[in-house]
């Protein structure tokens, strides 16, 4: 489960306030959607609970372990995709994922986990040659093998679809939902209303670093009176 | 106009740009370090130009023996032409194959020709630097003797504009065909490394000829000397025809003759590298590089300790560009490849006169070895640890590591680095100097705290003000002001041990007694030093200010 209590993040010494006043909470098993225009905060909410910022002020809870207290207790339980998945470039895949691996400290049968995880995204004929090699599509595969290896409890998504092909997007919503449905905590972060109509089971919307709508998706079609009305459009409303 | 805009922003994106105007100490206003990096700066390249004047000077003096005092032309043209062609084939194969920018720029309505020109012009002038390094000072040396101004003008427009055209056109062709087996620009570690090999042989070895040779003789002797060195140069000058003519071109009866077969050299070498760079760069930049090969089923390695696989990130960082690379080995390269080369060539005298010196009083023994330990000191190993990291310090900062065993793993790197380049220099120094061998009770110890200072004085700043955020590796390196930060903590350690060992000897006690003493200090600042830095580290790597 995720807590997030009253936490603000600004840039540039205060002069852009990126997130105010933040508190939300996403219960054990849930898929959360974050929703939010260009710059509206998705990014560094997802930054923060992934304990890369640190908040200003407020407090982020994961499982019960404070994560500015205890960093690393907290960020063992966590698999992140950043908007821009970062890697070592002269690694081969394998390195990077051995390396990514190792840090989890996953072992034993759990490391075979990710040759199965390689065959199942389709990526093992570019698997031994260096990431800067990589089109995009593999890049980004390979982000979410590296959040998925460990076989983490929390997941913290941010675009995780950019860039991957229809096969592989359908794979990993499966893999999604599976994982959800074994009791993992999910922040996605989307432009794909559709992503976010079908897998969310809550819906938040950011503005200007403000959390304005956080209901279910027919808690927010009963709010816009329209019953017909699709994600896209309320969306579109709320943030117009 | 367009032609001078697709060059200016060549020249915005470069590396040269960000390093004069050093653009993000204006902006943030730090002006001490980017005074601090020019003067250091300036003494580095005043000492080097002095270093090599005073080379240039034996060869106009045997120059004018032969009456060819023009023949130092030639020598300097060699030397800037071997690091001008190595350095510039990679670069060759970067700026005009392996573009970033490529695919913008020819979707842009602008003809291949202002493309290829513009880079044209971008290659000549990062090339002229090198050009100018080692042809000031032989321009100041062969000035000192003849001043005949048309023969200089005509010979200087030939030596420094126009001759650095020769090295470009061939790295260019050189580039072309070079870059069909390979890609040749993510082996510029190589290139640079073979360059910097063969001029500093080159300069050493004739440094060496000329101490061996002045040290020793009898005026006669050193008469003879120059003499053989006239005919020397006289032999070898027909050698290489360019060369020749560049040197010619200073010529005070025919130099103007030779001035212009420079020009018409150049262009011919120019124009069919531009003519066939223009019409294959745009295809081999458009085409995709497709060597992906399918395998067999894939395992990741076992499972391994997680300090050796921050290591192996740590190896994988450092190489990920041949600046990070290059920087460190060539620094950490300089003292053992110096001791080597005196080792084999050095000449007995002068071995005997740095002996007499040293041992001439306890202050010169403990300057020599104070000197000794910051030049090996003082490197970018780990002044750059945290900086080299760039974007992926996020991945250090997501991963559930604690800062503490991601520092234990760049201590390792400092030493598997630095510690071959000590031994090798220790090794070397007490083969020279005979130095005997129960002094490395003191000697290896000395060796590990130095190295472990060393590591602590640059990772205690690094942690503090880490660059995450340069635009080119290259500004990423040396001219980081953590790197003088460090290196002034390192001279003030120096200077206190010295201060120590001074005091003790003045006291009367035995060098190895004083060795032990100063190490043990040392050693102590170490321990409270690594306790200092892991404290930070952990502070730093939990959740901290970059993002």
């Amino acid at each position: 489960m995720i807590e997030l209590a009253n936490v603000s993040k600004s840039y540039h010494r205060g002069a852009v306030r990126a997130v105010s006043n933040l508190s939300l909470s996403v219960k054990k098993g849930e898929l959360f959607c974050l929703l939010g225009q260009n710059g509206a905060g998705k990014t560094t909410t997802q930054k923060l609970v992934a304990g890369v910022i640190a908040p200003d002020s407020g407090s982020i809870l994961i499982q019960d372990i404070d994560l500015v207290a205890e960093p690393l207790k907290a960020k063992a339980l966590i698999g992140y995709i950043p908007e821009e998945p970062v890697f070592y470039e002269n690694m081969s895949g394998l390195q990077f994922l051995g390396f990514i691996a190792d840090m989890y400290r996953v072992s034993g049968d759990a490391r075979k986990r990710t040759g199965e995880l390689i065959e199942m995204f389709g990526v093992q004929e570019y698997i031994r040659e260096q990431i800067s090699l990589y089109p995009y599509g593999v890049r980004q595969k390979i982000s979410v093998i590296s959040a998925l290896l460990h076989a983490p409890t929390v997941m913290l998504l941010d675009e995780p679809l950019n860039g991957l092909d229809p096969q592989s997007s359908r794979m990993f919503q499966e893999t999604l939902r599976s994982c959800v449905k074994n009791g993992c905590t999910v922040i996605l972060s989307t432009y794909m209303m559709h992503v976010a109509e079908k897998l969310g089971d809550r819906v938040g919307i950011l503005k200007k670093g403000e959390l304005v709508e956080n209901t279910t998706l027919r808690g927010l079609k009963r709010k816009s009176g329209d019953k017909n009305a699709n994600l896209e459009d309320i969306f579109l409303e709320i943030t117009q | 106009m367009i032609f001078f805009r697709l060059f200016f922003i060549r020249i915005q994106e470069s590396f040269l740009y960000e390093l004069v105007f050093l653009k993000k100490s204006r902006q943030k206003k730090d002006y001490f370090f980017s005074l601090l990096f020019f003067i250091v700066l300036a003494v580095a390249g005043t000492f080097f130009c002095i270093y090599l004047f005073q080379i240039y000077r034996h060869l106009v003096i045997a120059g004018l023996f032969g009456r060819h005092p023009e023949s130092v032309f030639f020598i300097a043209s060699l030397l800037a032409w071997i690091v001008m062609l190595f350095t510039a084939i990679p670069r060759a194969s970067r700026i005009f194959f392996h573009d970033s920018g490529a695919i913008l720029l020819h979707t842009l309505p602008v003809s291949l020709n202002k493309i290829t020109a513009a880079r044209f012009l971008y290659f000549y002038v990062s090339l002229l630097p090198i050009q100018l390094i080692f042809g000031i000072p032989a321009l100041a040396a062969y000035l000192a003797d003849i001043r005949e101004p048309i023969s200089i003008i005509a010979g200087s427009a030939a030596f420094f504009v126009f001759s650095p055209l020769l090295p470009m056109g061939i790295a260019l062709l050189a580039a072309f065909f070079l870059d069909r087996l390979f890609n040749v620009s993510q082996w510029r570690l190589v290139f640079e490394a073979v360059s910097l090999l063969c001029v500093f042989i080159l300069l050493v070895g004739v440094q060496l000829v000329l101490q061996n040779r002045l040290l020793s003789a009898t005026v006669e002797e050193n008469q003879m000397f120059i003499l053989q060195l006239a005919d020397f140069l006289k032999y070898i000058i027909v050698a290489f025809p360019p060369a020749m003519w560049v040197a010619s071109s200073y010529n005070v009866s025919n130099g103007l003759l030779y001035a212009l077969l420079i020009p018409g050299c150049a262009g011919a070498v120019n124009i069919p590298a531009f003519l066939l760079i223009r019409h294959v760069s745009w295809r081999r930049e458009m085409s995709v590089r497709k060597n992906i090969k399918a395998v067999g089923k894939p395992k990741i390695h076992r499972s391994g300790a997680m300090i050796f696989s921050l290591l192996f990130r740590e190896w994988k960082v450092l190489l990920s560009h041949s600046i990070f690379f290059t920087e460190i080995l060539v620094k950490l390269a300089v003292l053992p490849a110096l001791l080597l080369l005196y080792s084999i060539a050095g000449p007995p005298q002068y071995i005997a006169i740095i002996v007499s010196i040293v041992t001439a009083s306890p202050l010169m023994a403990i300057a020599a070895a104070g000197i000794l330990v910051l030049l090996l000191d003082v490197s970018t190993v780990s002044a750059t640890g945290i900086s080299r990291e760039k974007r992926t310090f996020m991945l250090s900062l997501q991963v559930p590591v604690s800062g503490r065993v991601q520092i234990q793993a760049k201590l390792l790197l400092h030493i598997l680095v630095a510690a071959p380049s000590y031994a090798l220099s220790a090794g070397l120094l007490y083969f020279i100097f005979a130095l005997p061998l129960e002094t490395l009770v003191v000697t290896i110890p000395a060796i590990i705290g130095f190295c472990l200072f060393s590591f602590c004085s640059s990772m205690l700043f690094e942690l503090r003000r880490p660059d995450l955020s340069f635009l080119r590796q290259g500004t990423g390196m040396s001219p980081r002001s953590n790197v003088f930060v460090a290196s002034m903590l390192q001279l003030i350690l120096v200077a206190a041990a010295g201060s120590l060992a001074y005091a003790v000897t003045l006291l009367g006690m035995s060098v190895v007694m004083t060795g032990l003493l100063v190490t043990e200090m040392v050693i102590i600042i170490d321990f409270f030093l690594l306790r200092k830095v892991f404290s930070d580290a952990e502070r730093l790597y939990q959740i901290k200010r970059f993002y």
